[in-house]
């Protein structure tokens, strides 16, 4: 394996403390060890990028210099915003000449454009791999029926080619299924969430996770995994009231990618942080 | 620009490759032939067709496609000189233009071409089921297939893979498991049982004991679980001994494998050791012939079977049953004799034994040091086990303690569980849970039977208290293995524990006792010392196999060397070769994968039952339970066939032709070509590839390929409208357009050309099949651009209700409740999600998969979406001298675009070629006619009974007994196939000897078989006329199946009538007619001009008629083409060639004044000179012009110009900086329905062009659809990338032009954005109509009486498959008189017309008369009703002013006898007497009563 940084960028500090911890667990049960990126900064996501595209290409650069002078070949990040802003930033930075240098000597960085940026579900499916995952399964998950959700920006990055199929991606399937569970065929693996309209447009975010829910419902789904805390955040907190609203029979505990690994490693349900979600995910483990 | 064939030398071969026999392969391969070239059509598929084959029906006139290919497959395949070589691919081209070297591979069928009579017997026998590519996957076929019924050559095909199947690839002994598997799950359990046995003879034991390693690798386990393997084979073996018990037949359908004779070899052979191993060997020297005597040191047979597993897992009484199986086949057994004790390898070989196998087994325990292992109580597992097996029950006290951890331990855990009654048993052992040797199932068993299993301990010491047994101690195991993998305990000595027991039982290893072969063999680490491959020892004449040789092993295992060493013994003592073709003991690597075709939709496995694990410790009794036969059928449905074929040979056993050989290898064919047709043609596009649209995953979406099947009433469904999901007939349908077209994010950025129409056939077709479908079409652009199309487009809107929504589907859910399909697309008011029953994916047309290979090959070019790269102006013509191009090879395009191509690629080989006409060509002579007037009718029947097709319904040996009562019946007879090379002989023979003069087949269609029968007749010297078919298969037979006395009766009354018809037969006589070789061309443009080159240059003499005083027509006004190639140079080289070429010749100013004659002789009046000029053919090229607009202020402001007035400015002086295009003016409308087919093409040149000389201007299109079909999307998307804007106004709000303040101005409706944008353009140019030149049309079509259409274009034969015949015979038609077309496509149309016209131009006379018309003039009534309803101008008013019917025009219909009021017209072959008695007779039903023969039959 490549020489990686870990990037958490702020939600994972925050809202999404559980995927950060469940991400190091499961890691650190597989013997891999991630380090976090030094004196990381923001990655430009929600604002920055959409206000001031210089100024976002900056802090993408500044993040990406910092990996390649602390001698990393690759950063994760496991944010999917984080992922897309530093990847789309880099794609730029490939695809449009002199750019780099026009940012590098704005900015006083000198990021020489080696760093690859991944996200958790290219290093599990493509680097780390099915076999390694399935060996470390202590509890396989038999019988629990999971979708996987990835969301949009996981897989869409302009100008980027995707570590996966954009419209169906199959890598978060994969991973459910060396875990023992079986990963359900479904149409809403890329639709939209409603991302921050959470907070601005909430009636349309609402209609947009109904469908998502109902969906996943209808197709018997024990579970919603994510690997995006946006995603997670709107599929979970407001879901009991989305399910009463639009009268779904039941809510579906939601879980990061990195939390049903733990699950199915052994690793104490506490240790995974499974309680911070709103949707009880107490029980989601192997089918009795 | 034209090849022209520099290949002067004599070397020039008079033949032609086509590679590809789709239609267009399949036409050009005609066309060829036809014009005097040997013909080799190569097809990679089992049978030609192509994908034309699968389709429902063709738009625009919705033909049955099958209808329609089906007599091109049925001539290609009996064409004297097309030789159809399928099933093959090309390997190498060498050599040059003129004369190629090809090699070519064809593959192995495994079914002979000669034998096979395509029965389909082999079909239904066959247990394999793979879903059909064919029936695009919605339904299975069978491993031997062949493609679809109407399949040329009509042979089958067994599709094999590269690889053995995991589960046989895997088994030590090579059980063929997919064999047997299939066998079951078509419930042929003997057969099953049979095919297991040949590599496995004991069965029952297999079935239960075996450690299954073909279930570890089932491909089956990647999906849901793997098929329960052994499980099945331990049902076919209790499936046969319970027949037995119940004393009922376990007789088998007869094999055609050949038995050896029993003691056919006198060598004797003794095998010592009756486990495993020394069975198997025994097994197949007694089944080889040869006497055989097994010695065993025990009382029974069965060895490490019967004394090391307990009976729980292997009950004794049905390992005696497969004993006494195996030795009653007259092996002598020799019990209670140990060798090196009462007998030694030495003393054998003196008794007369010429080889010695070795099996004796591995019957040692192994031990260990271990303090106090002497006590009494210390026991070990062999022995154990073995006095447990001899039904003693050794007494171990209540607590035992079982150490080791490997399945001969549970082996002893469990048997002991079963004597300590309440007592316990618990095993311990080095190894920690997940490393244990014991296979998981025996750990979990044993658990449920409350053995306490304890890890990580290691024996320390045993305990004695007072001398006694008191307990044992462990110490902890920390690991077992060292950091190298090796066995390597090592311990914590800290941590200890006692453990009190009454019996410890120490089951660590097994060993071999080798001791009694003291020094006659070589040893080696405590076996006998082997060569894997052959089982050699040390010793002549001696061979060892087992666990002797191998150390303790499986039962399968030991199976294998039990074979292996039969082989070497039986090689051995034939002096044969022991290495040679022997497979090593090693399996192979590489095993097949999960087949794409296999049905991978997971079903759960049969569980196997187990007794109650409280109950079951209570006895030895057996554990598990058996499958039942539903159970068993069940689970064998599961299997996916990874290898295809399963080779169960079940196709070999009832193939009565012996048509099947399995052995079949690959053969190479060189062949010396002198040119090259490349017909590749497409692949439907893999719409998985759109992920977006739920393909392969939401089974209510299917492609547009699906569809056609769904709606083929030889499809899946059988023509019944149904979703895949539920068979439910669907209400809502919706089709998506441009699936994998116009699409450049997945590199597919062309237009496939014929989805549009295709989908909009699919609906109609659709909502004739079901009422109340209620189709929807989602589409870009609707590309309705050919002939007929525009009014097929409309007739779907208008009459059939399709609602066409103009939005491009974003994406395809599928509703999980109902399993319908949700659309979601943008609608005028915004996103909406609309819910289908079915959606239908229009994929689009996407480069063969084999052009790449076929390029790189031959050495022609591709473009770089994979389609072949053909010359500027010429479609046919590939990068590489000597090679054509036809059909979707070279790019997406419709059936008559590929036909046209395909007769323009035969013609451009002429010309090429011309020098070697008719040098490779064979003709059939035929013996001369037996004169047979005046003699009595002498009638042979021939009753097929095709395979078991006919025989299984009809009683045709009692049908063959009842006609040889008939009257003039002079012999009758049953033959197994009719059509077969042998019966026709004999039918030629039969002729000669009994003097026949008519024959009778009863057997299937005429259609197919009829020309075969007629050509025997021939060939035995009879008027072909005289033979009468009688279809007892399809009208019989296959319709009354289980009706067999009926069925037989039908058969014999249908007989009857054959007979009662046959009487009144007459020989017929066909005259000859000789042909003139010269052609007229009628119109002298760019069309005529090229036909005329091209029957020039293929030899031919031609009249070029132009009325105007100068060659060149439209042309002249055309200067570029869309993709930037000059015509006008084009046209300059062509009309000098014209005017230098000596068989040219130009008569200008001239029209067609009169024409008289048929096919082949034309005599033709000439305006002014009245010059008369013979000739065989007619080529009508007389173009059409363009539209000279009455509205839309053309005329009258000269800002207002048309396209073609626009490209001759472009050509001057062009300055506009503001240019407004306007499409479809004066196509598409009330007046002109039709579509002008070049207008968006040429916009979109001239806006290039505009763009080009100053990128400033601003240019805009306005359009309806814009129609840039097939590559020239690419130019539409430059036009955009370079700033033309495109502007859609709805059909019916056309943009207003009008002049304010001087300043043109330009009004139009954009419905994207629901706004009325304004223009004032320099220059207004209108995309005016291609029109046809309608007086003139109506009379030249009034002479040659060709038909117009409504539009006035002159109207083909069929607008598919006879693009440029006339229903005429002799006249053809070429270019814009047709309908309007790009000049390149022109270019191939006058080709076409030049290469169909050759056909005729080629040979020396035609044959007239057979079975054709005529009339009694003495009942004419001159009233003409047959010349109206003669679809071919055959009759006439004579001198006499009667009708006649000019035979060389007669296509022997039928229409006009049938239609004649006066009844004056009988059709030869099919008169009224002769129907009049065919019928009669088979209303006769009377079988004594004498035939009735009606008046004026002839002797």
């Amino acid at each position: 394996m490549k020489k990686t940084a870990l990037y958490p960028g702020c939600s994972l500090e925050g809202t999404a403390n559980a995927y950060l911890a469940s991400f190091q667990k499961a890691m650190s049960a597989m013997g891999i060890e991630i380090d976090e990126l030094a004196d990381w900064n923001c990655c430009g996501a929600t604002s920055a990028h959409a206000v001031d595209h210089a100024l976002y290409l900056s802090l993408a650069a500044r993040n990406l210099e910092l990996a390649e002078k602390q001698g990393y070949e690759e950063v994760l990040a496991p944010c999917a915003a984080c992922y897309h802003r530093l990847a789309s930033a880099n794609a730029e930075f490939v695809k449009k000449d002199d750019l780099l240098g026009k940012v590098n000597s704005e900015s006083e960085l000198n990021y020489g454009g080696s760093v690859k940026v991944r996200n958790v579900l290219d290093l599990l499916a493509n680097v780390i791999g099915s076999n390694r995952i399935s060996q470390q399964v202590k509890n396989p998950l038999t019988g629990l029926n999971a979708v996987c959700y990835y969301g949009c920006l996981n897989t869409r990055i302009p100008h980027f080619k995707s570590f996966d199929d954009v419209a169906y991606p199959m890598s978060m399937d994969r991973i459910v299924s060396s875990l023992g569970a079986n990963a359900l065929d479904w149409g809403y693996k890329t639709d939209c969430c409603g991302a921050s309209l959470f907070v601005t447009a909430e009636s349309t975010t609402y209609r947009l996770v109904s469908k998502i829910i109902k969906d996943a419902e209808a197709r018997g789904a024990d579970c919603i995994v994510v690997a995006c805390p946006m995603c997670h955040n709107n599929l979970d907190t407001k879901q009991a009231d989305i399910c009463r609203e639009y009268e779904i029979k039941r809510t579906i505990p939601v879980l990061f990618i990195t939390q049903l690994m733990g699950l199915a490693f052994g690793i104490d349900k506490s240790e995974l942080r499974l309680a911070d979600h709103f949707v009880d995910a107490d029980k989601v483990g192997p089918a009795a | 620009m034209i090849q022209e064939n520099t290949n002067t030398d004599k070397k020039l071969k008079g033949s032609v490759l086509v590679v590809g026999a789709g239609i267009a392969g399949m036409q050009a391969a005609l066309d060829t032939a036809d014009a005097g070239y040997k013909v080799y059509l190569l097809e990679q598929l089992p049978s030609i067709g192509g994908n034309m084959a699968r389709l429902d029906k063709t738009f625009p006139t919705n033909d049955c496609a099958m209808c329609m290919i089906s007599p091109k497959l049925v001539e290609t395949g009996r064409h004297l000189n097309i030789e159809i070589i399928s099933y093959a691919e090309l390997l190498s081209m060498e050599g040059e233009p003129g004369n190629f070297q090809i090699k070519i591979q064809k593959k192995a069928r495994y079914v002979d071409e000669e034998t096979c009579n395509g029965c389909g017997d082999c079909e239904r026998e066959c247990p394999v089921a793979l879903r059909d590519s064919f029936n695009g996957e919605l339904s299975t076929r069978p491993a031997i297939y062949r493609m679809y019924p109407q399949a040329i050559p009509n042979v089958f095909t067994v599709e094999k893979r590269a690889f053995l199947p995991p589960c046989r690839g895997t088994c030590p002994a090579g059980v063929n498991a997919q064999g047997y598997i299939g066998l079951i799950s078509k419930g042929m359990f003997l057969e099953a049982l049979d095919l297991v046995r040949e590599r496995m003879p004991f069965a029952g034991a297999c079935g239960r004991i075996c450690h299954h390693p073909c279930e570890a690798k089932c491909n089956r386990a990647d999906i849901d679980a793997a098929v329960s393997v052994r499980h099945l084979k331990r049902f076919v073996a209790d499936y046969e001994r319970d027949l037995m018990v119940k004393g009922e037949s376990i007789e088998r359908a007869p094999s055609e494998k050949p038995k050896p004779e029993k003691n056919s070899f006198e060598e004797k052979i003794a095998v010592i050791g009756g486990g495993p191993a020394g069975m198997t060997c025994a097994n197949d020297l007694v089944l080889k012939g040869y006497p055989v005597t097994v010695f065993d040191s025990s009382d029974k047979l069965g060895g490490m079977m019967r004394w090391g597993i307990p009976a729980y897992r292997l009950p004794r009484d049905f390992l005696d049953h497969e004993i006494d199986i195996i030795t009653k086949q007259g092996i002598d057994v020799e019990l209670n004799k140990t060798m090196g004790k009462d007998f030694t390898v030495d003393s054998l070989k003196k008794d007369g034994y010429k080889a010695v196998f070795v099996a004796t087994g591995a019957q040692l325990e192994r031990r260990i040091p271990l303090e106090g292992s002497e006590t009494d109580g210390v026991l070990y597992g062999i022995p154990f086990l073995r006095e447990v097996n001899e039904g003693k029950e050794p007494d171990v006290g209540k607590r035992v303690v079982v150490i080791g951890g490997g399945n001969v331990a549970t082996d002893v855990a469990r048997s002991a569980v079963r004597l300590v009654g309440d007592g316990s048993v618990d095993l311990f052992c080095l190894e920690s849970r997940d490393e244990m040797p014991a296979h998981d199932w025996e750990i979990k068993e044993s658990e449920e039977e409350n053995v306490v299993i304890n890890n990580s301990w290691g024996p320390k010491r045993v305990v004695t208290k007072d001398g006694k047994l008191h307990g044992i101690e462990f110490v902890r195991c920390k690991s077992v293995f060292d950091g190298d993998g090796k066995f390597n305990p090592a311990f914590d000595d800290s941590d200890t524990k006692l453990v009190e027991a009454d019996s410890v039982i120490l089951a660590v290893g097994q060993a071999c006792d080798l001791s009694f072969l003291e020094d006659t063999l070589e040893l080696g680490r405590g076996v006998i010392k082997v060569d894997r491959l052959t089982l050699e020892t040390s010793a002549e004449g001696v061979f060892a196999g087992g666990d002797n040789v191998l150390g303790p092993a499986s039962l399968v295992q030991a199976t294998e060397q039990g074979h292996r060493g039969a082989e070497s013994i039986h090689r051995y003592l034939r002096g044969m070769d022991l290495t040679e073709d022997r497979e090593p003991v090693e399996r192979p690597k590489e095993l097949a994968d999960i087949p794409a075709h296999a049905d991978t939709k997971p079903v759960a496995r049969k569980p196997v039952k187990m007794s109650c694990p409280t109950s079951r410790t209570e006895s030895f009794e057996e554990i598990e339970t058996g499958y039942t036969e539903e159970e068993a059928v069940a689970e064998a449905s599961r299997c996916l066939n990874c290898g295809a074929c399963c080779e169960c040979f079940e196709c070999v056993r009832v193939c009565k032709a012996h048509a099947v050989n399995h052995d079949m290898k690959p053969e190479e064919i060189n062949l010396d070509v002198g040119a090259v047709i490349l017909t590749n043609g497409y692949d439907p596009f893999d719409a998985t590839l759109k992920s977006e649209y739920s393909f392969g995953r939401a089974e209510n979406v299917v492609t547009s390929i699906q569809f056609e099947r769904i709606l083929s009433a030889s499809g899946p469904y059988k023509g019944h409208l149904q979703r895949p999901s539920d068979g439910k007939t669907p209400r809502k349908i919706a089709w998506i357009q441009c699936v994998g077209s116009r699409d450049a994010a997945i590199g597919n950025d062309y237009c496939s050309s014929v989805c549009c129409m295709y989908a909009t056939k699919e609906a109609i077709i659709a909502k004739e099949h079901e009422k109340a479908v209620e189709p929807t079409i989602f589409y870009t652009d609707m590309r309705a651009f050919g002939k007929g199309f525009e009014g097929f487009y409309n007739r779907g809107r208008d009459v059939t209700g399709i609602r066409y929504v103009r939005s491009q589907v974003s994406s395809l859910k599928e509703n999980p409740e109902n399993g319908n399909i949700i659309a979601r697309y943008v609608g005028p008011e915004g996103i909406v999600e609309e819910e289908f029953d079915i959606v239908v994916l229009s994929i689009g047309l996407v480069s063969h998969h084999a052009t790449k290979g076929l390029a790189s090959i031959t050495g022609i070019d591709c473009n770089r979406f994979g389609f072949a790269e053909s010359q500027p102006f010429e479609n046919v013509i590939s990068s590489k001298p000597g090679i054509f191009l036809s059909g979707a090879m070279a790019g997406p395009k419709d059936i008559p675009d590929t036909v046209m191509e395909s007769s323009a690629a035969a013609a451009r080989c002429g010309e090429f070629l011309a020098p070697v006409r008719g040098t490779e060509v064979l003709a059939k002579e035929h013996p001369a006619e037996k004169d047979i007037a005046g003699k009595e009718p002498r009638i042979g029947v021939f009753i097929c009974h095709c395979g078991t097709n006919i025989a299984s319904v009809v009683d045709v040996e009692e049908v063959a007994a009842y006609a040889r009562t008939l009257g003039c019946v002079v012999h009758a007879q049953n033959t197994l196939y009719t059509c077969s090379q042998d019966t026709q002989e004999m039918i030629k023979d039969l002729i000669r000897e009994k003097d026949l003069n008519r024959v009778i087949v009863a057997s299937c269609t005429p259609r197919t078989h009829e020309p075969l029968f007629k050509e025997t007749m021939q060939e035995a010297g009879l008027n072909p006329y005289m033979f009468e078919m009688v279809n007892i298969r399809e009208q019989c037979s296959w319709v009354h199946q289980g009706q067999s006395s009926e069925a037989t009766a039908k058969a014999k009354s249908l007989i009857r009538g054959g007979v009662g018809k046959s009487q009144l037969l007459e020989p017929l006589m066909l005259s000859r007619v000789d042909v003139t070789h010269s052609a007229l061309v009628i119109g002298g443009g760019i069309v005529g001009l090229t036909a005329s080159l091209s029957l020039a240059r293929q030899g031919y003499k031609v009249f070029l008629l132009e009325r105007t005083g100068e060659l060149g027509g439209n042309l002249r006004h055309l200067y570029k083409s869309l993709e930037g190639h000059d015509w006008q140079a084009y046209l300059k080289d062509a009309i000098h060639d014209a005017e230098a070429h000596p068989d040219i010749e130009i008569i200008l100013n001239t029209e067609l004044e009169e024409i008289s004659g048929f096919v082949g002789n034309f005599r033709t009046v000439l305006s002014g000179s009245g010059r008369e000029i013979e000739h065989g053919v007619v080529i009508v090229a007389t173009g059409a012009e363009e539209w000279q607009p009455d509205k839309y202020m053309f005329g009258e402001d000269e800002r207002v110009i048309t396209q073609r007035q626009l490209e001759e400015k472009l050509e001057g002086d062009f300055s506009a900086k503001k240019v407004v295009m306007m499409q479809c003016a004066g196509s598409r409308c009330e007046e002109r329905e039709y579509c002008s087919r070049v207008c968006c093409g040429e916009a979109v040149k001239n806006a290039l062009d505009i763009k080009e000389k100053d990128p400033s201007a601003e240019v805009t299109v306005l359009y309806r659809d814009l129609r840039t079909y097939s590559f020239r999307e690419l130019y539409y998307r430059k036009a955009r990338e370079l700033g033309v804007r495109f502007v859609h106004f709805p059909d019916d709000r056309y943009p207003e032009i009008t002049v304010r303040d001087g300043a043109l101005n330009c009004e139009v409706y954009d419905d994207m954005i629901g706004e009325t944008l304004t223009f004032t353009p320099d220059l207004m140019v209108l995309s005016a109509a291609m029109v046809p030149i309608r007086e003139d049309n109506a009379r030249l079509g009034d002479l040659l009486k060709v038909p117009l259409d409504k539009d006035g274009f002159f109207m083909e034969a069929h607008v598919k498959l006879q693009p440029v015949d006339f229903a005429n015979a002799g006249v053809f038609l070429c270019g814009l008189a047709h309908s309007p077309k790009y000049t390149e496509e022109n270019i191939s149309q006058a080709l076409a017309a030049a290469g169909r016209a050759a056909r005729i131009l080629s040979r020396d006379s035609l044959q007239v008369g057979g079975a054709v018309a005529s009339v009694i003039e003495e009942k004419c009534a001159s009233c003409l009703t047959c010349i109206r309803e003669c679809a071919y101008n055959a009759p006439f008013i004579n001198a006499n002013g009667k009708a006649e019917i000019e035979a060389a025009k007669c296509q022997g219909c039928g229409n006009c006898a049938a239609a004649c009021p006066a009844k004056a017209i009988q059709l030869s072959t099919f008169t009224d007497s002769q129907e009049a008695a065919l019928f009669k007779n088979i209303l006769n039903d009377d079988s004594n009563v004498e035939m009735e023969v009606v008046e004026g039959a002839v002797g």
